[in-house]
């Protein structure tokens, strides 16, 4: 009964994620959205986490990251979702008036970065993540085909799936920022999903009758 | 029972040394300071930083000689220079209004991805403007970026064309099924070539306009054949395309008959760049063109070089023929956004989880416990330089790895920890049993390893790696050293 519930609730979440994902798509992170950019240099060295500050305080409610450009630490990148012109230049003021910099407002362009597509990011992720499903469920039907073959194909299938499901699912309902960091924990549970699967798979071998186990190796 | 608890405190030092070594480094005086002779770690794209390009498509004008012959566009040649060499600026374009739609941006994209490919740059991040065709590329930062980056925007606009009314294209790119880059060795030494193999259409073309005007007339053949013999090449395969266009045109030079003069010659070019001017002493029937790239050779530098560059021009052209000019508008190093901080962060969580696991092991196990606590930090310290040494570069990914990796040799420590048979022979055999299990149980997991390890995709191939060597030491150092450790 308790195992109905959990079901239940899976169905329920991997529906509303799907739901929410068909309407308002995923939050993609900064680094794959469409976004604005510009880069300051200065003949001094910019300090960044107070530049972060500053660019977080005009860009308020924006997403804002700034990095460094090139190895000398006197140039910068801003990037946020949008940077108008009045923003720039008091960016651009600010950091003259509290890093000692001289930076022209006339020199910096705000430069439009397109977005990099879902399908992009996960392409390469497709031909791996097929060829090792189809391998690891030919080494289950192989090894572990006595416990019952439809019981090693359906939960050999459905698990990996479904917990795939369920993490996106669960990334789309709480608009985490979908990117590099999510996809890699993505592979993870991939990882432990079939690594769970193994044990379990093992451990029910090992619970068959001596001569059944004797028959299976 | 003294001998066991020296053997015990032995191996225990033994491990202490591995993590000092692991943790802290070896360090030694180097001029006037101490550096750490254990190998660094190798960070890939998101932890270290990438090159950041943005490719807009060119609104530039043609160029042209004082023949009327397009050199060029104004994105190559500032005013100055147009007017230095006696250039002229037009008003074509080199990307005409009509050809600025997405299909043609989505086609430079892919062509794009396909060069990226071929170059075997296996992490990059790849954006388009539907609107302008604008697109941004994150490469990784490595000694062969710029010479990617000076391959990816090419063109590839192959044309054999006739010498004198540049008007008249025989074969372009849709005529080619295959460029490829092959050597010859003769007593001379090595000679690069860039093989050119036409498709069906291409190898008519080619055989028409070889049996047609362009074969060389018989006085012109019988001179060139004469010099042939003087320079005679016999493992050349298609000698009569192998003519350079400075032997040709010393050939000119020298010979200023009336009947050199109407001779016609085809030019072999690839982005306006001429690779050969000649015209053909016999029918090229089997649709394969060897352009030779260097004189004969010994030097293996220049062999090694000259062949690198017909590879390039090869996967180029292989690529297709870019639809649009593109033209470089950025291109920066950034460093990367997940800062120290954020990864120190997540260390101190692993090590705070590893910490209370190891903790309560301890707890439950008592002096087994803390024996397997013993072999386990040894493990980690071993796994790190094992990653070290095997040239495995750190991404979130192989993070992840090893993170995983840490949980499952945490659960086979328990496991061994858990045996606690008297009798000798039990024990073996409880052992062994468990190692067996593990090894069934991980064979899966191995499986992804191997298979993600293969795969021409940095973020993909490093958590591959990382899980291989994580299983492949767990059970071998757990097998060797715990086992012994707790006998």
């Amino acid at each position: 009964m308790k195992k109905q519930y959990l079901y239940i609730i899976i169905a329920i979440v991997i529906i509303i994620g799907a739901v929410i994902c068909g309407i308002k798509g995923f939050n993609i992170e900064l680094q794959y959205s469409n976004r604005q950019e510009m880069i300051l240099s200065s003949s001094t060295e910019l300090d960044i986490s107070k530049i972060e500050e500053i660019s977080k305080s005009i860009l308020e409610n924006k997403e804002v990251k700034v990095q460094k450009v090139e190895r000398f630490g006197n140039a910068v990148e801003i990037v946020s979702n949008e940077i108008s012109n009045e923003e720039k230049e008091n960016i651009i003021k600010k950091i003259n008036e509290e890093c000692n910099a001289d930076i022209s407002n006339d020199d910096i362009k705000i430069v439009d970065i397109p977005n990099t597509r879902i399908r992009d990011i996960l392409k390469p992720y497709i031909l791996p993540g097929i060829v090792t499903f189809e391998a690891v469920l030919l080494y289950f039907i192989i090894m572990y085909h006595k416990i019952g073959l439809n019981k090693v194909l359906l939960k050999g299938i459905l698990l990996p799936i479904i917990v795939e499901m369920l993490y996106y699912s669960i990334i789309a309902i709480t608009r985490v920022p979908f990117g590099r960091i999510v996809n890699s924990i993505a592979i993870g549970l991939y990882i432990i999903s079939v690594g769970a699967l193994a044990i379990y798979f093992q451990n029910e071998k090992e619970k068959l009758p001596k001569n059944d186990k004797k028959e299976n190796d | 029972m003294k001998g066991n608890k020296l053997k015990l405190i032995t191996e225990i030092l033994a491990i202490l040394v591995i993590c000092l070594v692991s943790f802290l480094g070896v360090y030694k005086q180097s001029a006037n300071r101490m550096e750490n002779q254990v190998k660094n770690y190798e960070f890939g794209k998101d932890l270290k930083g990438y090159r950041e390009l943005v490719f807009e498509v060119s609104d530039a004008t043609e160029v042209t000689d004082s023949n009327g012959k397009v050199v060029g566009d104004t994105d190559s040649y500032t005013d100055s220079s147009i007017s230095s060499y006696s250039y002229q600026k037009t008003d074509k374009k080199v990307n005409p209004d009509e050809e600025l739609k997405l299909e043609n941006y989505e086609k430079a994209k892919s062509i794009i991805e396909a060069r990226l490919k071929n170059l075997q740059v296996e992490d990059y991040n790849i954006g388009m403007d539907k609107d302008n065709g604008k697109i941004y590329l994150q490469l990784p930062e490595d000694n062969t970026t710029d010479h990617t980056v000076s391959n990816l925007l090419q063109v590839a606009n192959f044309a054999i064309k006739d010498s004198e009314d540049n008007s008249k294209v025989f074969i372009t790119n849709e005529d080619i099924k295959n460029v490829s880059a092959v050597y010859n060795n003769t007593s001379a030494g090595t000679t690069v070539y860039l093989q050119i193999e036409f498709n069906k259409e291409g190898k008519n073309k080619l055989k028409q306009i070889s049996t047609g005007e362009y074969a060389t007339k018989k006085e012109t053949e019988n001179k060139e054949n004469n010099e042939n013999t003087n320079t005679e090449d016999e493992n050349a395969v298609e000698g009569e395309a192998e003519v350079s266009t400075e032997n040709n045109e010393n050939t000119e030079n020298e010979d200023n008959t009336s009947k050199e003069d109407t001779q016609k010659k085809i030019i072999l070019s690839i982005d306006n760049n001429d690779m050969i001017t000649t015209s053909f002493d016999t029918p090229i029937e089997d649709g394969i063109i060897d352009l030779s790239m260097n004189q004969a050779t010994n030097d293996t530098a220049s062999i090694s070089e000259t062949l690198q560059s017909a590879s390039t021009i090869a996967l180029i052209v292989n690529s297709g023929k870019m639809p649009l000019t593109y033209k470089i508008s950025a291109n920066n190093y950034i460093n990367t956004d997940i800062s120290q901080d954020m990864i120190q962060k997540v260390i101190y969580v692993v090590v705070i989880i590893v910490v209370i696991s190891l903790i309560l092991l301890i707890l439950k196990h008592k002096s087994r416990g803390f024996i397997s606590a013993v072999a386990y930090i040894g493990f980690v310290a071993l796994y790190l330089l094992l990653v070290r040494y095997t040239n495995v570069a750190i991404t979130i990914e192989s993070i992840v790895a090893g993170i995983i990796m840490l949980a499952i040799n945490y659960i086979l420590i328990c496991r061994l920890a858990k045996i606690n048979e008297k009798d000798e022979e039990l024990k073996d055999n409880a052992y062994l049993n468990e190692f067996k299990s593990a090894i069934l149980k991980l064979m899966p997991i191995f499986i992804i390893a191997v298979v993600f390890a293969f795969i021409e995709w940095t973020k993909i191939s490093t958590f591959g790696m990382v899980m291989f060597w994580g299983i492949l030491l767990s059970v071998v150092y757990n097998y060797i050293i715990t086992r012994e450790m707790l006998d």
